[in-house]
């Protein structure tokens, strides 16, 4: 029972959240519900509300639903289990991938080298990383045609985000507010 | 005015039979992960329903939430009882969808909808609806009170009102302490009664 002393009096009526426990305790046993119509009345509220809401129909599922429902995480789950692949697949293909890239760009730089500070290419676990090695020798000279081409790849880069970021589809933007926190989803709605 | 017709809670324990079908799950039997579903499909998709609103939305979720407990059955500690653990994964499912509908709303892509049921709510004429209203008119009113209520504290209201689960268990869905599930559903009531109260449906109701 709630902590409560001295309601006896109906100008000291019993809070929502008393009354409130008393229903969800099933309970009408007060001293002071029993003396105080105003609280009866209240509590007598609170209770018709819930008997309304459980007079709501119930959900109808029928035995064709239930086995519908079967048969769809069944063919779900096949489903998955047809693109499943072994762990090591993906990794071995980004491996050899890799590999092959590597190679390839080792002999295209190996013909180039002879100048300093050449771009060079080097491989990652996740993908390729390209970085401007600086040379201890004297820095190469970047020419303006290659300079725009290095430009041109940022740009790229920047337009397909941009283009991403544009033309997001509505699914898309609710994918992105599902990683939202609850603080900053609010704070959006707010907004 | 006899109280509420809530059932009363089951008990939640989890038995033997309940350990012997977590073992086979975890050893990758598909007919015990069959099993399960057909043990707790009806209840949860009674729970979703209630939640979204939506029949065959809370169907999707109810496979969403036994796609997601095949695949997070290894991860599955034991700390609460089996059909709990399904009630979270269904819940933050269902919260989910009804965020991206409230989303979608705010971003008035169902403006038309929202519309047309604000128009339908005007017509009602607040005096007239205790005399005159059919049941299912009435019913309409309640189902929308109920599904007024912010996403959360329906879930709060729909799993201690409807599926009898206790503040304890609620907690242990929604990852909340039991003060702030009694505070949360004490709430939804308040907002229920309120809106029915509004609508002129309380105005014959005695007390016991």
């Amino acid at each position: 029972m709630i902590g409560r002393v001295d309601k006896h009096l109906s100008d000291n009526h019993l809070s929502d959240d008393e009354l409130l426990a008393l229903v969800d305790s099933d309970t009408a046993d007060d001293d002071h519900l029993s003396q105080c119509g105003a609280c009866r009345r209240r509590y007598g509220e609170f209770v018709a509300t819930l008997e309304l809401a459980s007079r709501l129909p119930p959900t109808q599922w029928s035995a064709l639903q239930r086995e519908a429902l079967v048969h769809g995480v069944r063919r779900r789950l096949r489903g998955r289990r047809t693109v499943h692949r072994p762990g090591w697949q993906p990794a071995l293909g980004g491996a050899l991938a890799t590999g092959v890239l590597a190679v390839l760009l080792t002999l295209t730089t190996n013909l180039t080298i002879g100048s300093p500070g050449h771009v060079t290419v080097i491989s990652s676990g996740s993908g390729l990383v390209a970085e401007a090695a600086e040379s201890v020798h004297a820095p190469r000279v970047v020419s303006e045609d290659e300079f725009e081409e290095e430009l041109d790849e940022t740009e790229v880069a920047g337009m397909i985000e941009t283009y991403l970021m544009e033309t997001a589809s509505a699914d898309e933007l609710m994918w992105e507010l599902e990683e939202l926190s609850d603080d900053q989803y609010y704070a959006l709605l707010d907004e | 005015m006899t109280l509420t017709l809530k059932q009363r809670p089951m008990s939640h324990d989890r038995t033997d039979p309940e350990a012997a079908l977590l073992a086979r799950l975890r050893a990758g039997d598909d007919t015990a992960f069959e099993e399960l579903v057909r043990q707790h499909q009806e209840p949860l998709v009674r729970f979703t329903h209630r939640l979204v609103g939506d029949l065959d939305e809370a169907s999707d979720v109810v496979q969403e939430t036994f796609i997601r407990a095949y695949e997070g059955i290894d991860d599955f500690r034991g700390g609460s009882a089996l059909h709990t653990w399904l009630y979270r994964i269904a819940y933050h499912q269902a919260i989910s969808l009804l965020r991206r509908r409230r989303v979608r709303r705010f971003l008035r892509l169902d403006r038309d909808e929202e519309f047309t049921e604000a128009v339908e709510l005007q017509l009602v004429d607040r005096h007239d609806v205790v005399a005159d209203l059919e049941h299912a008119e009435l019913m309409r009113h309640v189902a929308a009170s109920v599904e007024q209520l912010p996403p959360r504290q329906r879930g709060i209201f729909v799993m201690r009102h409807f599926e009898a689960l206790t503040h304890a268990e609620i907690a242990q869905i929604v990852g909340r302490s039991e003060g702030a599930i009694r505070a949360g559903y004490f709430h939804a009531v308040r907002k229920v009664r309120a809106a029915i109260g509004a609508a002129g449906l309380l105005e014959d109701e005695e007390p016991s």
